[in-house]
């Protein structure tokens, strides 16, 4: 069956939209524990996702048996049209110009193209690498995955495009007094390429390990802290960035609800999330067909714009920029982030500590909470060094601090020009492939806390 | 009702006790491109029991209110005391110097909202909404309508019994223009105690939204300042914000007991002798603060906090009021009947002076005159940062070119040191907006113009 | 259909002469979800795939794909196996299988008929009656039904179709700054759930959330629900009857077979063989039959677990503790279907005088298998009276030794079935609420 025609019959039975997303997954995942293989897997899948708006209700009905596209797609209407009187609120969707193109994004070096031995031996590479006198373990996981995917919506798109995606992920623990652990991501949207540049960081994650190995207890109280690209990402991405995802704005889960044009963070800041960069959150089209645009969410200090899909832009009244993805053909698009940057500004790293008498410098992170509805955060730093008349002195762990996420962009008072981004995944329900990324920052003032 | 109330308060075994029934009918409605909107409407009420056994509080509530249920919700609140009282060194005591309050306070009401009907309103700002829309320069726009219909019945052990009754109203109206991907806004908003004709005293709701729009078209083609230090007028708005949140928070008796800036400070000299700053429930009938008998049973009374430049009283409730030696003035205030009353803010506001506008502006060689603000923080320090809507740069005493992205910031005491000037006008400007401390307030606050030294912040 | 994919990838193995188990399922999938008061949407989804295991001179490999494609998937996997280590593994054979129920027609006819949105309703209705300030801020529904079909080349061929039912729903009150939410969820196999009362249940927490009580100095007994217990045993208890954890000397029950580690009442066992059991099935995933495990039996440890690679790194036999997240992902060690059983009272004794009533960890994942130690914060938790909640108690931190207090604690007779997913495991629980008495509280 057409899948165009499809749509259109929906169309023509009275949907307000619908669309179809076929996609196939071809997947390879590596993973090395002390120099010996543990997991090898290979795999590839497909299914598809059929959506129907009528009037006001919504049905998703996907199915891995693309023989019954026909029926998922009736079933969807048939959700759609029942749940419609049920609505208590209004929806629609904002308009979008249709798109017809496909996009396949390149892979310097196809992973298709290397067996996985060799990929074995790559990973072994590593291992030797990391292998020294305090690393007592090591963990690396790979994994490529080449997804194509097809969306057709009732209104008018057809667009095709093939992403690849690769990341490795290095693990390492030592011993001192009490066990500890270093983590560090190397990806992005790409071939086998992307591993390549994971020896640039083999010692970054051993200068961390090695650090906390030696590391003490922080102070604890209210204190400037400066934190590194990765953790300005983080906080970028966590703090910041999921407040102003348009599903959270528009059903009054965010504290940034009504806030576009104020005041919401210090002159030095600008946030942006911008899935046409390179990174691992990069694709060309989102999920609902709309093309991917850059969205500047805070400029110079001020709220500027959210991550929307179509129906969150209608419910804001606002552009729908790209902001809709799903993790797979299981489930219906949710506004995401993919590469959520501070961006950087004109300071020296030097200048930032300079006048700091007594601080923390913190490195990356090992998780935290965040609260978009209340605009609370609590991260845990991976790594931290105490600052003491301006200069960098003892390595710290276990270092966490919290507070208010618009509070504390205020109180941003230095951002560096160093620019490094990090590889991650972002859970919301699905998860999603995203990099974060900045520049040095310092907070004046944050609640630091420690924990033995 | 109060019958129930009066018995049940006698039949207390407890130290002191306060019932509190609290009913409230409210609507909103949000309105976006005069198209998506969102209609609430809701009616509840129930009934708040504090008390206080052995010098520790409970608190328990319910949304019933028949005798049962609130014998079973002051045995449940007396429990959660007695329990506290066991773990508790520092007894709580209460300033006991107070005269029972009786009687009825309603607020005054001109043309009350509730004789227009919901449709009525939705249809207002679609038509509001089309308007500001059909600017070309206008990519998005959003209306908000609030109304808050409450009536309290406070009854204590002190011998208080008062019945309330008041409409408090705001409305918005906001335009969006698109500066090649940099959202430029337009705001009007009001909010008042009061009626539909008092809501509308100063602009027609038409008025409001093409203000609306214009702010948002000249800020189009306005430019960003220079950063620094420069001398600035602030207008109403931001005379009451700065007021409120910088200076405010920190003489509320609950933040100075934990060690805000403002702590041990009574007696100093904070401001400029120009200065003072009062806060009062009663200020004025319509400002949106007004809070006659606070939930305690206490009548306003105006508090000056700041008396020409010396700091002189916090904020209390009666159990602060007690530990520090103060008179509680009416601002123990709870949101609903669910919340325990804390020490909030009714409306803040800085006394007039004696200046012109039109003079102060024409003696200022260089510097901005602010209007109106668009977010912003202030912390326990009393530092600041807010964004104004619109800055406009004045030169040799005139004002020249409009500018936007501007943001004002310092610290709040050393901002109101600085102050040189003080004008004869006065306005309460922040009736729109609601306090957040846990749980919500209805606060307002104002003033006349000031002219004094901040920090401008923006970019070039 | 998933039957045939099944064989037909048996057939080739045969062929290639390799050996190797095929595992697959089909499902199919509805959840309504609750955001804001009301059914926000519902997702529909049918899911099929094949998981293949090839084992070549020892070495395992393992691919993954769609109907039709088992051929290549073959293939790549057997070459894949080249790269492994060696493991002794060995497949089962022809064994006895038991009947077990875990198919509810009434469960698939209501899925088919699209019934979950009326059931839904109801229990945002029931939630929204018990208080107006209630919003059913978000939950939802799962409807479930599928078939999963084990064969190896040592002949095994089996398949057993499986239902399943599950609400949950979170009420909340908004405030400002701190919103209270309560939540609650109930899962069955069966068509034989009351959503209504879920809804009534959850609105009726959390109004019992609005007064708040000081956090207590003295120290109080511990009343946790089947629900905080279980997560907390699933992170801080059950991985010590981990059979690989215990060779690796991560449990606290390594080398103490036998010993006295529980009071004499308690039992734990991983019992499969339940009909209508959340973790019920007559085969494991790697098609071993089921059969019940005691771990602990009247006190004393009996028994740890295994799946079939462990069982070759231990030199024992699996005891079919093989667990697949998906189709997608190999067979792993897992627990099954856990049920603690000793002597039972009645609830309301649990909560006799002064006790803390907790209903919620945060942070049981943080919980230290390897000396059962764990630090949680308890929310929702209750300050209670002989029954009477006489307010909530935040941020109250509990911290304690499972194993420890396996010796002292009382179970009431409220039994629940719990069921919830942490990345590709499961937890399949039934447990009643526990009283708790060396348990330290602060906070």
């Amino acid at each position: 069956m057409d899948e165009k025609k499809l749509t259109l019959d929906v169309m023509d039975r009275g949907a307000v939209y619908c669309d179809i997303r076929k996609e196939r997954w071809y997947s390879t995942v590596l993973n090395l524990k002390d120099g010996v293989p543990e997991t090898i897997i290979q795999g590839e899948e497909e299914g598809a996702m059929t959506r129907v708006l009528y009037g006001n209700g919504w049905g998703y009905v996907g199915t891995a048996d693309m023989s019954s596209l026909e029926s998922a797609m009736d079933r969807a209407f048939m959700m759609a049209k029942n749940s419609d009187p049920l609505r208590k609120q209004k929806t629609g969707l904002a308009h979008v110009d249709p798109q017809h193109s496909k996009v396949i994004m390149p892979m310097k070096e196809d992973f298709r193209d290397i067996s996985p031995e060799e990929k074995l031996d790559f990973l072994r590479d590593i291992e030797g690498h990391l292998k020294c006198d305090f690393v007592k373990s090591t963990d690396i996981r790979y994994r490529d995955t080449l997804v194509k995917k097809e969306i057709i919506t009732g209104d008018g798109t057809h667009v095709e495009m093939e992403i690849p995606r690769t990341v490795t992920y290095m693990i390492i623990t030592g011993k001192s007094d009490t066990v500890q652990m270093a983590v560090h991501g190397v990806g992005g949207t790409g071939g086998f390429e992307m591993s390549r540049s994971t020896y640039d960081h083999v010692d970054t994650v051993k200068d961390m390990l090695k650090n906390l190995l030696k590391a003490k207890s922080p102070p604890s109280g209210k204190l400037p802290v400066v934190m590194d690209p990765h953790l300005t990402g983080v906080f970028s991405h966590e703090a910041f960035g999921h407040a102003a995802e348009g599903d959270l704005v528009a059903s009054g889960n965010s504290c940034l609800k009504g806030k576009i044009g104020e005041k919401v963070a210090s002159d030095m800041v600008t946030i942006k999330d911008d899935p046409t960069m390179d990174g691992y959150g990069t694709f060309p089209f989102d999920d609902e067909g709309t093309k991917a645009k850059n969205r500047i969410l805070v400029k110079d200090g001020v709220l500027n714009d959210f991550i929307l899909d179509r129906e969150n832009a209608w419910k804001l009244g606002m552009e729908p920029n790209g902001g809709a993805r799903a993790e797979d053909f299981r489930v219906k698009p949710l506004v995401r982030m993919s590469n959520t940057i501070l961006e950087p500004g004109d300071m020296h790293f030097e200048e930032l500590i300079e006048g700091i008498d007594r601080g923390i410098y913190a490195k990356s992170t090992s998780g935290g909470q965040v609260s978009p509805a209340q605009g609370t955060f609590q991260f845990n730093a991976q790594v931290a060094f105490l600052i003491e008349n301006g200069e960098i002195t003892r390595p710290l762990r276990n270092v966490s601090f919290n507070g208010f996420t618009l509070e504390t962009l205020q109180k941003i008072v230095g951002v560096s020009k160093d620019f490094e981004t990090g590889v991650g995944h972002c859970g919301k329900g699905q998860s999603a492939p995203v990099t974060d990324g900045g520049a040095n920052v310092l907070i004046s003032q944050v609640t630091v806390g420690g924990r033995e | 009702m109060r019958d129930i109330l009066n018995r049940l308060v006698d039949r207390s075994t407890a130290d002191h006790v306060e019932f509190r029934y609290h009913r409230r009918d409210q609507k909103r409605i949000e309105m976006v491109k005069g198209d998506s909107e969102e209609v609430h409407s809701s009616t509840y009420g129930g009934v708040g029991v504090r008390v206080l056994v052995d010098g520790a509080w409970g608190f328990s509530s319910t949304n019933r209110t028949d005798e049962k249920e609130l014998t079973d919700t002051l045995r449940i609140a007396e429990g959660a005391a007695r329990l506290s009282a066991r773990n508790k060194k520092e007894k709580v005591v209460l300033e006991d110097d107070l005269s029972p309050v009786r009687g009825t306070f309603s607020a005054k009401v001109n043309d009350s909202v509730t004789g227009y009907s919901i449709e009525d309103k939705v249809k207002l700002l679609i038509g509001l909404d089309r308007e500001m829309m059909s600017h070309p320069d206008i990519v998005s726009t959003r209306c908000l309508w609030n109304e808050l219909q409450d009536e309290k019945v406070i009854v204590n052990g002190t011998g208080t019994d008062v019945r309330i009754l008041d409409e408090k109203v705001e409305f918005y109206a906001i335009a969006y223009a698109d500066l090649r991907g940099e959202k430029v806004v337009g705001m009007e908003s009001r909010g008042v105690t009061g009626g539909w004709k008092d809501l509308f005293s100063r602009k027609s709701p038409g008025e409001m939204a093409q203000d609306a729009v214009k702010t948002a078209t000249q800020l189009l083609k306005a430019k960003h300042p220079k950063g620094g230090n420069a001398t600035v007028i602030l207008n109403p708005e931001l005379v009451g914000l700065i007021s409120h949140e910088a200076i405010g928070h920190t003489v509320e008796a609950d933040f100075v007991l934990s060690g805000s800036v403002a702590q041990g400070k009574i007696g100093q000299r904070v401001a400029s002798e120009l200065v003072t700053m009062v806060d009062h429930g009663n200020a004025s009938p319509h400002a949106a603060g007004w809070t006659p008998v606070d939930d305690e049973g206490t009548p306003s009374q105006r508090t000056e906090v700041i008396k020409d430049g010396i700091l002189k009283e916090y904020l209390c409730d009666r159990e602060t009021a007690s530990l520090l030696g103060m008179t509680p003035k009416g601002n123990a205030r709870a949101y609903e009947y669910s919340d325990p009353p804390i020490i909030r803010m009714t409306n803040t506001f800085i006394e007039p002076g004696d200046h012109r506008l039109e003079e102060l502006i024409e003696e200022t060689r260089d510097g901005y005159y602010l209007q109106g603000a668009m977010g912003g923080q202030a912390d326990a320090n009393a530092e600041f940062t807010f964004g104004v809507e619109k800055a406009w740069r004045v030169v040799n005493g005139e004002l020249t070119e409009l500018l936007r992205g501007v943001s004002i910031s310092g610290s709040g005491f050393e901002v109101l040191k600085s102050v040189d000037a003080v004008t004869d006008d006065f306005e309460f400007q922040m009736g729109s907006g609601y306090c957040g401390k846990f749980q919500m307030a209805k606060v307002d606050g104002g003033g006349p113009h000031l002219r004094c030294e901040a920090t401008i912040g923006g970019k070039q | 259909m998933i039957e045939e994919s099944v064989k037909s990838a048996l057939g080739h193995l045969a062929r290639l002469n390799l050996q190797g188990d095929v595992y697959g399922e089909r499902s199919q999938k509805v959840t309504f979800s609750i955001m804001n008061g009301e059914i926000a949407d519902s997702t529909e989804y049918e899911d099929m795939g094949l998981g293949i295991r090839v084992i070549k001179d020892g070495r395992i490999g393992f691919g993954y794909c769609v109907p039709g494609k088992e051929r290549e998937c073959i293939l790549r996997a057997a070459e894949l196996s080249r790269l492994s280590g060696t493991s002794g593994i060995i497949l089962p054979e022809e064994q006895g299988i038991c009947n077990v129920k875990t198919y509810d027609e009434k469960v698939r006819n209501a899925l088919e008929d699209g019934m979950g949105s009326e059931l839904c309703g109801n229990m945002i209705d029931a939630a929204v009656s018990t208080h107006k300030d209630i919003i059913p801020s978000h939950g939802g529904l799962f409807m479930g039904s599928g078939t999963r079909v084990i064969g190896n080349t040592n002949g095994i061929f089996l398949s057993q179709d499986f239902t399943a039912i599950a609400g949950g729903i979170a009420a909340s009150i908004p405030g400002e700054r701190t919103s209270l939410v309560a939540s609650e969820s109930k899962c069955s196999r069966r068509m034989d759930m009351d959503f209504e009362h879920l809804g009534t249940l959850a609105g009726d927490k959390v109004l019992s959330m609005k007064s708040k009580s000081e956090n207590p100095s003295d120290k109080l007994p511990v009343v946790m629900t089947p629900h905080a217990m279980g997560m907390l045993l699933w992170f801080g208890l059950i991985p010590s009857f981990n059979g690989e954890n215990v060779r690796k000397g991560k449990s606290v029950y390594q080398g103490r077979i036998d010993e006295k580690v529980a009071g004499e009442n308690i039992s734990i066992v991983d019992d499969p063989t339940r009909d209508w059991g959340m973790g019920s099935f007559p085969f494991d995933d790697e098609g071993v039959a089921a059969s019940p495990i005691p771990l602990i039996s009247q006190g004393y440890l009996r028994h740890y677990f295994y799946d079939l690679k462990e069982a070759a790194s231990s030199d024992t036999i699996s005891t079919g503790n093989g667990t697949r997240g998906s189709f997608k992902t190999p067979p792993q060690i897992g627990d099954r279907n856990i049920i603690i059983t000793g002597k039972n009272h009645p609830v309301q004794q649990l909560t006799e005088g002064k006790v803390i009533l907790v209903d919620g960890v945060m942070g049981a994942h943080t919980s230290s298998p390897a000396s059962g130690d764990f630090s949680v914060v308890a929310n929702p938790a209750w300050l209670v009276e002989d029954g009477v909640k006489l307010g909530r108690l935040d941020g109250l931190m509990l911290s304690g030794n499972l194993p420890g207090s396996l010796e002292t604690m009382v179970l009431g007779d409220d039994y629940e079935k719990l069921y919830d997913t942490i990345g590709s495991m499961s937890i399949r629980m039934e447990l009643p609420s526990i009283r708790l008495t060396d348990i330290t509280h602060s906070g």
